[in-house]
């Protein structure tokens, strides 16, 4: 079987905005979902706050999501969305990490291209 | 990485899992069987239906704060309406039935529908149980189910009163409720206002 061909110059060009933990799982949850309000992504992603805040404001800049404030009960409640953007741009990362996760399965395997390496030092 | 629809269904478990559900379907149940060893059958089986709205206020006063407000896709939504249509239809016909099998307990003559008739109700509110499993994708509501039918047998076989079963099922559900909420309350403080 022909070895699975490491693309650096693709990884490097990963979107940076997604290519982050904090963010990334709370677009996850947009798209498991049509709206979720903060409290909800707080409660899912275990985030505080302050850092769920930057973060989202950092997604409704790019235009990954969409942000609509209202008032429940006299409280405030921010409700998001993924927008068509998001969902494409998502769709697009995991287009660009699939063949490097396929590569560092092969490499990481028992008997994979890694472990020979190992081997022969 | 987790596929959209099972990081969906990991969503919608979660949301379940705050136990209120349970507590209250449990409150339910038992205060049919409460009703029925009170006579009271027609009274208590209305009780469900307006412990309702406090489920509703409950959820929107204790679990919404700490778990966030969330909308399911068109699909999954479709699916709840069908479901909750399908459990209030099931859950007439329960009602019905615990009626009937009331009037029956009193009237029966041949002795193997005597023996287990007691058990009916317990019965029909366990297979309630079994389908709201089937239709909401909640596992636990199915092995509620399956307590009551045990307890149902388990209280026809020592020739008791059908409310017994009902109540025993409901005090179950309760206890799994309020685990399951102390758990919820653990696991997700209440949260602070958003930060503007």
């Amino acid at each position: 079987m022909r070895a699975l061909q490491f693309d650096a110059q693709a990884v490097a060009a990963l979107d940076r905005t997604l290519h982050e933990p904090a963010r990334l799982s709370v677009l996850a949850c947009l798209a498991a979902v049509d709206e979720a309000d903060f409290v909800f992504l707080q409660s899912q992603t275990g985030m505080t706050g302050g850092n769920l805040s930057s973060h989202v404001k950092r997604l409704e800049t790019a235009g990954y999501i969409n942000m609509q404030k209202e008032f429940v009960d006299s409280k405030p409640r921010t409700t998001f969305q993924l927008t068509a953007t998001g969902r494409a741009a998502l769709t697009d990362y995991l287009k660009s990490m699939r063949p490097f996760i396929s590569w560092l399965d092969e490499v990481l395997s028992p008997g994979g291209s890694g472990s020979n390496r190992q081997a022969k030092r | 990485m987790a596929s959209s629809s099972s990081l969906s269904d990991r969503l919608y478990h979660a949301y379940w899992q705050d136990g209120s559900l349970d507590l209250f379907a449990g409150l339910g149940l038992a205060a049919i069987g409460a009703g029925w060893l009170c006579d009271q059958v027609a009274l208590s089986a209305a009780l469900p239906a307006m412990i309702v709205p406090f489920w509703m206020v409950f959820r929107l006063r204790l679990v919404e704060p700490r778990l966030g407000h969330v909308r399911f896709d068109q699909n999954r939504r479709s699916q709840l309406t069908l479901g909750r249509l399908l459990l209030l239809a099931v859950g007439c016909l329960v009602l019905l039935a615990c009626i009937a099998a009331y009037v029956a307990v009193g009237r029966a003559t041949a002795p193997v529908w005597r023996d287990w008739v007691s058990a009916l109700p317990a019965l029909l509110v366990g297979f309630a149980g079994l389908l709201s499993a089937f239709l909401f994708k909640i596992n636990r509501l199915g092995l509620y189910g399956l307590v009551c039918i045990g307890l149902g047998f388990l209280f026809a076989a020592f020739d008791q009163e059908p409310g017994w079963s009902l109540l025993a099922g409901g005090l179950v559900t309760i206890a799994s409720g309020g685990w399951l909420l102390r758990r919820f309350f653990h696991q997700f403080p209440a949260l602070p206002n958003e930060p503007e």
